[in-house]
């Protein structure tokens, strides 16, 4: 699987390529999880070029979410192709993740807020 | 000699019989006569002894309308009894534009009461008509009749009253108030200067109306008058200064108010919530949205379980930003005995992803609405805590199929294999829609035991389950499931060789190429397409030769997709097989062909194409016709 990280100053992008299954989903998680490690709080993943997804890889969407979560962080997904968005009826995952149909919609909400919480 | 109409004549004389059902019958038909006789009766009648040919006369007159009509009851709003006069002031309002000029008439009416009620009336009807004789009304001698024309004006808000209106409150106390509520309505600029005069007036009524009306105007002009008053007024004048503030942001924005002392502040964005502002009340939750703290979720809280859809919505939206910081007045807000805000509250615990709700969401599972108790289930899946798996696995029993199926969905979420024993149940229950949810949640969950499972159901006595099993094979993906969909394709159910195959086909494992081209040969025509389908989405347009031998098919169906599939991917290998198709007997076939060699840009095909353009079906001979065409000009 190809995996392209973009480092902007609200959230790092990820987009993904290939099949995200058994073979690819610890390089999907430890990339991630890196980049929460380097300070990353919000994340975005782009889905537009995976063609294939299956258990393993909805495993590990689960397990990326409970870490962005870990460090108070925010994880969204976008572009998701027809074929990924069954199995995210399927499995009613599209309850607990965020998903947006474009890259923009995604990037708009982790900048949309402003935070005045200390008043 | 008497000219009446028999039939008016005989309904007039009963509106004076004794008996009320002849009153109300010659009440009902009156209306039909568009005379001022009738229109005088009904009038009459208005001051009825008995109420419901009072109502009756009242409903006649109303869809009678006409300025005749208002022109009687006119007469009436001076009566001294109370219910004609307000039976009067109904049906005119009723009548609407038609009012207008017998309203306008009467607010010369020699009677004090008449003319107030007649503003009154033009104040609701709101026709910019009213205006000149509303303006007029100003100079009356009676102060109720100028407060009644001074609000007629502001709510009819026509700009053409702002200098009359200014004259108002420069020149008669007893409406200066009025006058300047009117004016903010209307809201022109040329009122500013006088607004601001007053907003320090000694009489704080007057001085409450100016501040309010520049908050009504929301302009941003009047932010830098309003704040250098808060230093000097009172607590009222200042609570007054900040809702006018707050309505204005409503509309300007929150820049204007960053420099504002944060307690005082808030204490106006919490007084919004609980006014009569729609605007302003939207704008103190969004802007509470940014805030954190107790007080701030226990306001938010408040205005949940508004009527206005719309502030429930944002404050829906607003807790769920804020909630994790009030996570006991959040938990204490789930004793609620009103199942429609629990579900809100659940809702907005449920984006906080907060384990510390937890057990008390928990605590719902119990709850006797069982709506309540699925968003309670929805609500722990979506938190994601562990510790939830004991109430889930016990929801996952619930008496209601709706709640089972979320807590089943939401183990899926939350769980692990250990949570697979109690999916398997799920599988068995009666509820398609609870069998769906545990079907998913053990794809989701995955693992040698969910695929052991659906390998044993692949032949379950219950033909649903094997189709949910061999789709749930699918949806797992991993290598070792390819076997037991390959064994699948012979199972004698053809809905599960469809599904086996549509699952290898997702799973693009290219070991299924070989079994699903004998597929091709399959006895059940949906399997055959199924077939088709997949070795084109497992080897795109490479699939064709090996496709194109059922287009020897003997169901036309099979034939129609072949054709159809190899033209949208572009299988020019088979375009030789597809020329052939150009002669088949069936019509269907023969327009499918050509726009599939179409599709293809077959320049070879396009003889035979021509050949049946002398076809006898003239959809063949258009279809090959266009095909033709297109194929010539891409050339």
């Amino acid at each position: 699987m190809e995996i392209n990280s973009i480092i902007n100053e609200d959230y790092t992008t990820f987009q993904l390529e290939g099949r995200l299954d058994l073979n690819s989903s610890s390089e999907v998680k430890q990339r991630v999880k890196g980049s929460l490690d380097d300070g990353a709080i919000n994340v975005i993943l782009d889905l537009s070029n995976v063609e294939f997804i299956n258990s393993s890889g909805l495993g590990t969407l689960v397990s990326i979410l409970k870490d962005v979560r870990m460090v108070q962080g925010k994880l969204v997904l976008c572009c998701l192709a027809q074929y990924v968005q069954e199995i995210f009826e399927i499995t009613q995952l599209s309850h607990i993740f965020e998903i947006f149909q474009s890259e923009e919609e995604a990037a708009a909400s982790m900048v949309g807020g402003y935070v005045n919480a200390s008043k | 000699m008497n000219t009446k109409d028999p039939y008016l004549q005989s309904l007039l004389e009963k509106l004076d019989s004794t008996d009320t059902c002849e009153r109300e019958h010659a009440c009902l038909h009156l209306r039909e006569y568009a005379v001022d006789e009738a229109r005088a009766a009904l009038a009459a009648c208005l001051e009825d002894p008995d109420k419901g040919i009072r109502e009756l006369a009242a409903e006649s007159l109303s869809s009678m309308k006409g300025h005749e009509t208002a022109s009687i009851l006119t007469c009436l709003l001076g009566s001294e009894d109370i219910v004609t006069r307000n039976l009067a002031a109904e049906i005119l309002y009723k009548i609407g534009d038609d009012s207008v000029s017998a309203l306008l008439r009467s607010l010369t009416d020699s009677d004090k009461d008449t003319r107030k009620f007649s503003a009154d009336i033009l104040s609701l009807i709101g026709s910019r008509e009213a205006v000149p004789g509303l303006i007029d009304a100003l100079q009356d001698d009676s102060g109720n009749v100028v407060c009644s024309a001074v609000e007629a004006l502001g709510n009819i808000a026509d700009p053409d009253a702002v200098s009359a209106l200014i004259s108002v409150i420069e020149t008669n106390e007893s409406a200066k108030a009025q006058a300047a509520e009117a004016l903010g309505k209307i809201g022109d600029r040329e009122a500013f200067d006088v607004l601001v005069k007053n907003i320090s007036h000694e009489d704080c009524v007057i001085r409450f109306a100016a501040i309010e009306a520049l908050g009504n105007m929301q302009s941003a002009e009047a932010v830098p008058r309003l704040k250098s008053k808060l230093d000097t007024a009172d607590g009222a004048t200042r609570d007054m200064i900040y809702n006018a503030l707050i309505k204005i942001a409503s509309k300007s924005g929150r820049s204007i108010l960053e420099d504002l002392p944060v307690s005082q502040f808030r204490s106006c964005l919490f007084r919004s919530l609980e006014g009569d502002d729609k605007n302003s009340c939207l704008f103190a939750i969004r802007e509470l949205a940014h805030w954190q703290g107790e007080d701030v979720v226990s306001h938010l809280l408040s205005v949940l379980d508004s009527d206005d859809e719309d502030v429930r919505t944002a404050s829906i939206e607003a807790l769920r930003q804020n909630a994790v910081s009030a996570v006991n007045v959040i938990s204490d807000a789930l004793e609620s005995n009103s199942p429609r805000f629990l579900i809100d509250v659940l809702d907005t615990i449920s984006y906080t992803n907060n384990a510390g709700f937890a057990r008390h969401v928990g605590s719902l599972s119990e709850h006797e609405d069982p709506e309540v108790r699925e968003a309670a289930a929805r609500t722990l899946g979506k938190i994601g805590d562990r510790g939830s798996i004991g109430i889930l696995t016990k929801l996952a029993t619930d008496e209601i199929g709706h709640v089972r199926a979320v807590a089943l969905k939401a183990l899926g979420w939350v769980g692990d294999e250990s949570e697979v024993d109690q999916l398997i149940l799920g599988l068995d229950d009666p509820y398609p829609d609870v069998q769906e949810a545990a079907m998913g949640a053990m794809v989701l969950i995955g693992g040698q035991r969910v695929i052991e499972r659906f390998r044993e159901d692949l032949v379950h006595p219950n033909s649903r389950r094997q189709r949910l099993a061999v789709l749930a094979l699918g949806w797992i993906g991993e290598e070792q499931v390819i076997g037991p969909l390959i064994s699948a394709l012979e199972h004698p159910e053809w809905e599960v060789r469809r599904g086996a195959i549509e699952s290898l086909a997702r799973i693009a494992n290219q070991k299924a190429i070989e079994p699903i081209e004998h597929a091709l040969d399959d006895g059940e025509q949906q399997v055959r397409k199924a077939a088709v389908d997949g070795l084109v989405a497992l080897q795109g347009k490479d699939a064709g030769n090996q496709i194109a031998r059922l287009l020897d098919d003997p169901d036309v169906w099979v034939r129609f997709h072949v054709i159809n599939v190899l033209g949208s991917v572009g299988a020019v290998s088979a375009t030789e097989s597809l020329v052939q198709m150009l002669n088949d007997e069936n019509d269907i076939i023969r327009v499918a062909t050509a726009k599939a060699l179409s599709l293809l840009g077959a320049k070879q095909a396009v003889p035979w194409l021509r050949a049946i353009l002398s076809d006898d079906n003239p959809d063949v001979v258009d279809a090959a016709s266009k095909a033709v065409e297109e194929i010539e000009r891409s050339s």
